[in-house]
């Protein structure tokens, strides 16, 4: 009922190595600017103002 | 003891990421839902982000790897301890409500969140080239369409039918989190949704200690996402606020250990004495 008994000792650090690789990658690609870009750009829009 | 402390991370979060200190900050998501047009915020939400990529057709790896890492590390842990949204939520279902709370088995009707990440988050905008889930965002009218209005009265002009079908939204969901808590996050939420996945491998887990468990569903009755832990903790609708833990001696957090914490000559999967030295015979279980 509760699921198998936990294999011991594997290393579980591999899943966030592998995001941070894709963090540095992103970083690379200037993905920053895009999101800084795009958060000091106010949407009106979404605030339910404007059009 | 664990909901006083919990309540003090969340308040300390919420001020921080909406303290207008280090707006260069939003640069990177939060690891939370928190929205970036809130005149003090200073980090970029990452709803708001990724469906900004996908409307421009790339794929926010930033934001993805972000999201990975806390997901990888805690799980769903962000979700109890530091959004802001979830706290406004705890808060909410603390005040007085005419007749009973609600209960809903969140496991019956947990599938919505997933339909609002594939259709509102993800398909929608994709189509329509617009953010749809943050026009619709309840957290989006809170923290920055009602600030801004109250900052710069000119905006009030701009007003037409769509804000106050964004109103209505919010005070459906405040209605709805008075009476059922964390409904948000149960059935709306995509970053919970997206979060929850990293519950099947993060490396902070609940430890359940079988055979011993009494059935007294006193975890059940405490959870706040209207699960039962013993058979649900590390599900995908676990938040990690470990209310659970706090009430049962057969639920145990095991929390990523460095080298420098980890105790000599063993130990390896991370399992200490702490509260299951009490169990101690038991063997320890996980699902998922």
């Amino acid at each position: 009922m509760l699921g198998r008994p936990r294999p011991p000792s594997a290393w579980r650090g591999w899943p966030a190595l592998v995001f941070a690789v894709l963090v540095g990658v992103g970083v690379a690609g200037r993905e920053s600017a895009e999101i800084l870009e795009n958060a000091v750009l106010l949407c009106l829009a979404c605030m339910g103002l404007g059009k | 003891m664990i909901a006083v402390r919990r309540g003090w991370v969340q308040l300390g979060s919420t001020i921080l990421a909406n303290s207008g200190l280090f707006p260069a900050l939003k640069c990177v998501n939060y690891p939370f839902l928190n929205c970036y047009s809130c005149p003090l915020a200073i980090g970029a939400c990452p709803v708001g982000t990724i469906q900004h990529f996908v409307i421009i057709r790339r794929v926010p790896l930033l934001v993805i790897g972000v999201l990975g890492i806390v997901g990888s590390i805690w799980g769903r842990m962000s979700c109890a301890w530091l959004c802001p949204f979830g706290y406004i939520q705890d808060l909410l279902y603390r005040l007085p409500w005419p007749g009973r709370k609600l209960t809903v088995d969140t496991r019956r009707y947990g599938w919505v969140k997933y339909v609002v990440l594939a259709v509102l988050f993800l398909a929608i905008p994709f189509v329509t080239l617009e953010p749809w889930f943050c026009k619709l965002c309840p957290a989006g009218t809170l923290q920055a369409g009602l600030p801004w209005l109250a900052l710069s009265p000119t905006l009030g002009g701009l007003i037409g039918w769509f804000f106050w079908l964004k109103i209505a939204l919010l005070l459906l969901f405040v209605l709805a989190a008075m009476s059922l808590s964390r409904v948000f996050c149960r059935f709306a939420c995509p970053l919970g949704a997206a979060y929850g996945l990293s519950n099947r491998w993060s490396r902070s887990r609940i430890e359940v200690g079988g055979r011993n468990c009494g059935d007294c569903r006193r975890c059940a009755a405490t959870c706040p996402m209207g699960l039962r832990p013993p058979t649900d903790a590390n599900s995908t609708d676990c938040i990690r606020c470990e209310e659970c833990v706090r009430l049962c001696e057969h639920l145990k957090v095991s929390r990523p250990q460095t080298r420098r914490s980890r105790p000599a000559g063993g130990g390896s999967s991370g399992q200490g004495e702490g509260r299951l030295g009490a169990a101690k015979e038991d063997v320890v279980f996980t699902r998922g």
